[in-house]
């Protein structure tokens, strides 16, 4: 299994990215794809760096820093199945992006990510402060169920309002979608995504005395509360940060962590932190290859992908791991 | 209280409370509309004696179905949820928390968009095997932590649907009103699709007394003579058919299945024999006042033309029931 | 003429409690550097809630703590932890870990909270793996051991940490009859030859009798009697404290107080 991983990840981010860059209309050759990205003068320069390129740095990146987020919310609550997506985070940036979407509200591109942002945070604080300090995860998942169910009543009691042509572009959203993003997008996001991976890096020893429980963690000199906020904080902001341009992309922050663990052949907290990323980003990469492939010319939003493949992986990480 | 309600006259003074409510819901749905309507008249068409034939229309045809099929839907809902908890003494399962309302749409939506002639009829026959798939799914993988299970059942189930609508993006909107459930745009036809389903509410308060000494534990049930293979087949049954017809009629409307049975349970205790057909009541009650709320906020927005679009009921239970389940996530963590 | 002692730990009219209840309504104590306190008596009695507040695990209700004579809450956190450490029963078992990446947590206080990462202590976790015979469970994972095995992590965990003193709760718990006493010769010996305070909760009198220079008996959260062990464990004191009618006899091996219950 181990050696299955170490394998995979670097030879999936290597195809993912090939694919990435030659896959499509037209199809390239990876020598030609190369030379088309380094010589303006090609006719595909143009389709690879403002097209294909920006769209898969996009994918490593939001795939490394969801991963990110997700390990820290798993250490930092001491519950397998805490992630962004089962913790109502998610949920509370689609209802701001759905509100802004539906309504028309003129909000530009840049300023998205803080919008969604607040929703996502209210929305976590909302579960993780009604959490309290249980560790069943049926009760995280419930309570995270509640609270997405709230959020999602909000967005079709908002869609109920608007047109079909907006409703059409928020369904996608809804679902998590990398199509189409370019380089504004890559920059909209870019600043927030290297703010939270350096403060989850800082965060990281002290989130991992914190697995050993709140009291031994006291015990040790760290401040626990203030250590929990701040990596639920950091996580919203990574989460928040990708569900601004690619929507909520489901189950690569629960799943990665899981796999990374497996890959470092550890739970200590900081060496999985360094394994989440690489596992994330190829994760994201490769589902994102899937969903605009596998009917192709039509284009499955990733976040489908990412769920279908998700879920049963998740279910067999879960059991093995008991 | 609960004692004093639990006694005869409490019971029939609970119904009579029940009664009342129901009759001030039905009125409430019937006087208000678009048009407005006045309440001569719309007594008057409901005794065919209307002065205008368009009041018929309006009053028999959109009003009253609209109110019948809530109450009814909702009544089933609240049985459904009431039976899984039973079956798994765990008073948080309900069609949404366990994926089979999900199961049910997905099946529904699947035969509007790749089946569109099968009709209303087909929706009831999809409802009724999607929700027994997901159960059957559910039952088989998870049922030690029905949550866990149910909320990622439920995600893929998203997914699959979400797939469909990839394919065809042109129903999106009735789409997305089955997913969260929707009262709107009832019509005769679903109200006599869906009465026969009432049937049900009588065999689940048959079961009344197994599902009572179930409650003591498998063993102390076996005690009792009871079978409890048997008996957890038919009660999963009645409870999956009961959540699939509502859902067939109305949507995968959330969390009625939840609060219905626990205000019923605050107020009557646990015993099946009541409990059952008092979170029937309950589950109709709310269903129809939440359909009035979600009603009343759409008909506050101008520009919406038809009675299709507006605020879906689902979202109105969705944010109601949300914060019961947290609180009594948070009361059984506590015990 | 008994030696000059320091106090290195103290309550000082200190209130404790969990969430709004206090336990302990008001209470002195001093802890001189160089023993072995334990602290006893029956459930409820505030023990744990006691050990936690002045490991400022809890926050005091009032009065306060002081560590080395100052006020604790005038040092950091981590700076308490280098000087202090703590066990307590609440100990979580991550799923997966190994023996060796939960003593190595011990370290975190030496370290900073910034550093990520940094060469493992190497002398000083064996040391403490050593002491507590884990060298040859290092690797294994801590959930795959037995409930001795996991306590004597935890031991070793706060021996990493370096500490002059450590304050327990109940750390013999879950420990078979072997374990129990390499425990208490491992605290005995941590105190006699290292000089390390050691404040723990016990509730088996007669270990707290052998192996401790003090006990401490309390009960609704007052102290009710306290001194050395042939001072506190006596027919009135067990009356008063356990409600239990016994006879104290010498220990045949140490010729301290032994009870047995009448």
């Amino acid at each position: 299994m181990i050696v299955i991983l170490k394998t995979t990840v670097p030879l999936g981010l290597v195809v993912g990215l090939l694919a990435g860059l030659c896959l499509g209309r037209p199809v390239l050759d990876p020598v030609a794809a190369v030379r088309a990205l380094l010589d303006p003068a090609d006719p595909a320069h143009v389709l690879l760096v403002e097209g294909r390129l920006p769209r898969a740095v996009l994918a490593v990146g939001a795939g490394g820093a969801l991963g990110v987020a997700g390990l820290l919310l798993q250490d930092v609550l001491r519950n397998p199945i805490a992630g962004p997506e089962l913790l109502g985070v998610s949920s509370g940036a689609a209802v701001v992006t759905a509100a802004v979407v539906v309504l028309g509200l003129a909000v530009p591109v840049v300023l998205l990510p803080y919008a969604a942002l607040a929703g996502a945070l209210v929305a976590g604080a909302l579960v993780v402060l009604t959490m309290g300090r249980t560790r069943s995860p049926d009760h995280v998942a419930l309570i995270g169920a509640a609270v997405s169910a709230a959020c999602g009543g909000l967005v079709v009691a908002v869609v109920g309002l608007g047109t079909q042509g907006n409703v059409v572009v928020l369904f996608r959203y809804l679902l998590g979608s990398l199509a189409a993003r370019g380089w504004t997008h890559v920059e909209a996001v870019a600043p927030w995504l290297l703010v939270g991976l350096v403060a989850a890096a800082l965060l990281a020893r002290r989130v991992e005395t914190l697995t050993l429980g709140d009291e031994v963690a006291a015990g040790l000199g760290v401040a626990v509360t203030r250590t929990r906020v701040l990596a639920v904080v950091v996580a919203a902001v990574l989460a928040a940060a990708v569900a601004s341009v690619c929507g909520p992309v489901a189950f690569v922050a629960l799943l990665a962590p899981h796999l990374a663990r497996r890959l470092a052949r550890t739970v200590a907290t900081r060496r999985v932190l360094v394994a989440v990323v690489p596992v994330g980003a190829a994760l994201l990469l490769c589902a994102d290859q899937v969903a605009r492939l596998v009917i192709y010319p039509v284009e499955v939003p990733v976040g489908v992908a990412t769920t279908l493949v998700g879920v049963p992986a998740l279910v067999l990480a879960l059991r093995s791991r008991a | 209280m609960r004692a004093a309600l639990r006694r005869p006259a409490g019971l029939s003074a609970l119904g009579a409370v029940a009664l009342l409510a129901g009759a001030v819901i039905v009125l409430a749905h019937l006087l208000t509309g678009r048009s407005s309507i006045p309440s001569a008249e719309v007594v008057a068409a409901l005794l065919g004696r209307a002065s205008e034939p368009a009041y018929t229309v309006v009053v028999l045809d959109h009003r009253l179905p609209r109110v019948l099929v809530g109450l009814a839907a909702g009544a089933l809902l609240a049985v459904a949820g009431v039976l899984v908890q039973a079956v798994v003494r765990n008073p948080l399962a309900e069609p949404s928390t366990t994926g089979v309302g999900a199961g049910a749409a997905l099946a529904v939506v699947a035969t509007l968009v790749l089946a569109p002639d099968l009709g209303q009829g087909g929706a009831y026959v999809a409802s009724l095997v999607g929700a027994l798939a997901t159960g059957a799914v559910l039952w088989a993988v998870g049922r030690r932590s029905f949550a866990v299970t149910g909320v990622l059942l439920g995600a893929v189930l998203a997914a699959v649907t979400s797939l469909l609508l990839v394919v065809d993006s042109a129903p999106l909107g009735t789409v997305l009103r089955w997913l969260v459930g929707s009262l709107n745009a009832r019509t005769p036809t679903d109200w006599a699709l869906l009465w026969p389903w009432l049937a049900l509410l009588p065999v689940a308060w048959a079961l009344a007394s197994r599902l009572n000494a179930w409650s003591l534990g498998e063993a102390a049930a076996v005690g009792l003579g009871l079978r409890p293979g048997p008996l957890l087949a038919v009660v999963l049954l009645v409870a999956v058919a009961c959540a699939a017809a509502a859902v067939a009629a109305a949507g995968a409307v959330a969390f009625v299945g939840l609060v219905a049975p626990h205000i019923g349970r605050l107020l009557v205790g646990a015993d099946h024999r009541v409990l059952v057909p008092v979170a029937a009541a309950l589950g109709a009650l709310l269903l129809s006042l939440a359909d009035l709320v979600a009603f009343s906020v759409s008909v506050q927005v101008p520009g919406l033309a038809t009675d299709v679009s507006g605020v879906p009921v689902g979202a109105v239970t969705a944010l109601i029931g949300a914060p019961v389940l947290v609180s009594l996530v948070r009361r059984e963590q506590r015990a | 003429m008994t030696p000059p002692t320091t106090t290195v730990l103290a309550g000082d009219g200190l209130a404790a409690g969990h969430g709004r209840t206090t336990v302990v309504p008001a209470l002195d104590l001093a802890v001189e550097a160089g023993t072995v306190t334990a602290l006893v008596g029956p459930n409820g009695s505030g023990k744990s809630t006691l050990l936690m507040t002045l490991a400022r695990v809890l926050p005091p209700r009032g009065g306060r703590v002081l560590l080395d004579g100052e006020p604790i809450t005038a040092r950091s956190s981590v700076e308490v932890a280098r000087r202090l450490g703590v066990l307590p029963q609440t100990a979580v078992v991550p799923a997966g870990a190994t023996v060796r990446e939960v003593v190595e947590q011990g370290r975190y206080p030496q370290l900073g909270p910034w550093a990520m990462m940094r060469r493992r202590d190497d002398s000083v976790m064996e040391r403490a793996l050593r002491l507590t015979g884990l060298l040859d469970l290092a690797d294994r994972r801590l959930d795959s051991l037995s409930g001795g095995e996991r306590q004597r992590a935890w031991i070793a965990m706060t021996l990493a940490q370096q500490t002059g003193i450590l304050l327990l709760d109940e750390p013999t718990t879950y420990l078979d009859v072997r374990h129990q006493i390499d425990l208490m010769r491992l605290v005995r010996g941590l105190c006699d030859e290292h000089g390390i305070t050691v404040v723990m909760v016990l509730h088996d009198l007669n270990q707290a009798a052998r192996y401790a220079d003090r006990l401490v008996a309390l009960r609704d959260g007052t102290v009710r009697a306290d001194g050395p062990p042939t001072a506190v464990l006596t027919p009135p004191v067990l009356r008063e404290v356990f409600d239990v009618d016994a006879v104290v006899v010498p220990d045949p091996v140490t010729g301290r107080p032994w009870f047995v219950a009448r």
